[in-house]
């Protein structure tokens, strides 16, 4: 079943994308060279087949990268630059001349990004101008919006800077640019709940918004997966939606939360409706998901995960006041940790493997700091700490890196004799 | 249509929606009425920028048996102002919807707190209902310092227009009936 309506292939997304690939080839071969997984002459030979058999012409492709990075950390150090710049002359510069440099920044980066990749070739360092544009219409939003006396903590300006920001990112099928206005869209479904609950005992159960956001997230990535002109944007929403949700349920799982709900006086049924509604779409969102590849065991098992969630969202935002919750969000937020471990794994998923792994060690050393803080002396805490640390740092590396050797091991099995000869 | 173009469209785009920030605020201050609001202090120099202050006005604490409460009273409010004879709007209703109980009155949207907000409060304060606005973060430019009065006890108000939504927009500091520059954190 075909959710999203099928774009004609891009022809700048496709470039990127084959070039991405062969920089990143070239860069994994010398891991598997300096691994004595493959020989010199395999290397070589592997290299020569994406037509970079020449020294330079490979050392080209692995500077890749750093155009990229540099040219990144340009595009935000500019960017915060401008930004500081006009904040600390606002009040003396004429509303006009504000505004107009502004959107001459905007519209001078756009117009630059776009010469730089379409008439120079130059992806990385246009894509980079993109960047800057974007940071500074998001910079914008908020500094027109100070200086015409809307407040700034108002939930609609971290929409309409989402709202600009997000077709750009399908443009130019850039992932930094979808991270950006998921960023939006997040802070603005905060910062409404905290307009519309700011203080009372509607305000937690209007965090479980926050969460059923996440899972509606984490399903867009999977449908985005299913087709292969969007594929690129799969991972931005899942890890994003992911995150979201780790962080929701990480602070759920302090006692404290559910003593000052308990203390609130909250009574059951007491939630908002639209933590009703944010529940019930987000569900529709998951069930697309799994409807899209009804008989993938994964996407069923992602589907039931996600209803499992909901469905404690639910039972959450209806009958709020009980201690054990504190207890029961522990035990989900473990049990997320180690099945985005068992998916990174089952599909040869290296960045659900180290994120899970960080859930994982961050749970437990929030847990330790937790049960012993106020029962040992300072000095046995952090010594024993230390050697605790020590203990799961050693046991979570020996688990990555078997995890690690197995997916390789399934997904390119060594040729017969190089890899065998290389290594011995 | 091209990739130029739909960038071109999506820069347009972009440009239109910090220019209709602007526009509707500017709508709001052509179409709004204008209210003063006294200011709780009276002394003006602690309203200056480098004060970092939070404006508190006679608005922002209404007891409870000074007006009438038409619905909960918690949360989002319209609080009804009418003209008084010192000049200055003072709270007379407080609704939970956009409906006027008096005639020829202004409603400004807040958020309304339940007391006690602390454990500590004083005994009595209970009767009053704390209601924020969004136009607390204001303060007097520091050019205009060596302007304003050095002692306490004046009038201090800020003027304020009002939407049709009773979205509250400031426009300037009043000291004895002076106007001074108002700006905004």
């Amino acid at each position: 079943m075909c959710i999203f309506p099928g774009p004609a292939p891009n022809p700048h997304t496709q470039r990127m994308d084959d070039q991405a690939y062969r920089e990143r080839l070239a860069r994994d071969v010398a891991a598997w060279r300096r691994a004595a997984l493959i020989s010199g002459e395999q290397e070589r030979a592997i290299l020569a087949r994406i037509g970079a058999g020449e020294r330079r012409a490979v050392g080209a492709l692995r500077l890749g990268w750093l155009v990229s990075a540099v040219a990144v950390i340009a595009a935000i150090v500019l960017g915060a630059g401008i930004v500081l710049l006009f904040a600390a002359n606002w009040q003396t510069m004429p509303g006009v001349l504000r505004v107009g440099a502004l959107c001459a920044g905007i519209v001078a980066s756009y117009g630059a990004g776009y010469a730089l990749i379409e008439r120079y070739q130059m992806e990385r360092i246009g894509a980079a101008l993109l960047l800057l544009g974007v940071i500074l219409y998001n910079a914008s939003v908020f500094l027109v919006a100070q200086v015409y006396h809307v407040p700034v903590d108002s939930p609609l300006l971290w929409l309409l800077a989402a709202a600009g920001t997000l077709p750009l990112a399908y443009l130019y099928a850039s992932r930094i640019l979808l991270l950006i206005a998921i960023a939006g869209v997040t802070g603005w479904v905060v910062a409404q709940m905290v307009a519309w609950y700011p203080d009372s005992p509607k305000s937690q159960s209007a965090a479980l918004v926050v969460g059923a956001l996440a899972v509606a997230l984490y399903a867009v990535g999977r449908l985005h997966g299913d087709r292969a002109s969007l594929r690129r944007f799969a991972d931005v929403y899942a890890l994003s939606g992911l995150l979201v949700l780790l962080g929701l349920v990480y602070v759920f799982t302090f006692a404290d939360v559910w003593d000052a709900v308990i203390d609130s006086g909250v009574r059951p049924a007491a939630a908002p409706p639209v933590v009703y509604v944010a529940v019930g779409v987000a569900a529709l969102v998951a069930a697309a998901a799994w409807l899209a590849r009804p008989a993938d065991p994964v996407r069923r098992t992602e589907a039931a995960a996600q209803a499992g969630v909901l469905a404690l969202a639910a039972v959450v935002a209806t009958w709020p006041a009980w201690a054990g919750y504190a207890l029961v969000f522990n035990a989900v937020y473990f049990a997320l940790a180690f099945a985005i471990i068992a998916r990174g794994s089952l599909l040869a998923d290296e960045p659900y493997i180290n994120l899970g792994l960080a859930t994982l060690a961050i749970g437990l050393l929030t847990r330790y700091v937790d049960v012993f803080w106020s029962r040992m002396a300072t000095s046995a805490f952090f010594i024993v700490g230390g050697l605790l640390l020590f203990a799961v740092a050693f046991a979570v590396e020996r688990l990555r890196r078997s995890l690690v050797r197995e997916m390789r091991d399934g997904r390119e099995p060594p040729p017969a004799g190089g890899a065998t000869e290389a290594a011995a | 249509m091209t990739r130029g173009w739909k960038l071109a469209l999506v820069a347009g785009a972009q440009i239109v929606i910090l220019l209709s920030i602007i526009g509707v605020r500017q709508w709001a201050v052509w179409t709004g009425h204008t209210v003063v609001l006294k200011v709780a202090t009276g002394d003006p120099r602690s309203l200056l920028q480098d004060q970092y202050p939070y404006v508190r006005y006679d608005i922002s604490q209404i007891q409870r048996s000074s007006v009438r409460i038409a619905g909960k009273a918690d949360g989002e409010v319209y609080v009804e102002l009418q003209r008084g004879s010192d000049g200055y709007w003072h709270a007379v209703a407080i609704h939970d919807n956009g409906d006027h109980a008096f005639k020829g009155t202004v409603l400004i949207k807040g958020h309304a707190l339940r007391p006690p907000l602390y454990p500590t409060q004083a005994p009595g304060s209970a009767d009053v209902i704390y209601v924020t606005y969004g136009i607390e973060d204001v303060s007097i430019a520091q050019d205009a310092a060596r302007d304003l009065p050095a002692d306490g006890g004046h009038d201090i108000a800020v003027e304020v227009r009002i939407d049709r939504f009773g979205q509250p927009q400031p426009r300037r500091f009043i000291v004895d009936g002076r106007a001074f520059d108002l700006h905004r954190r």
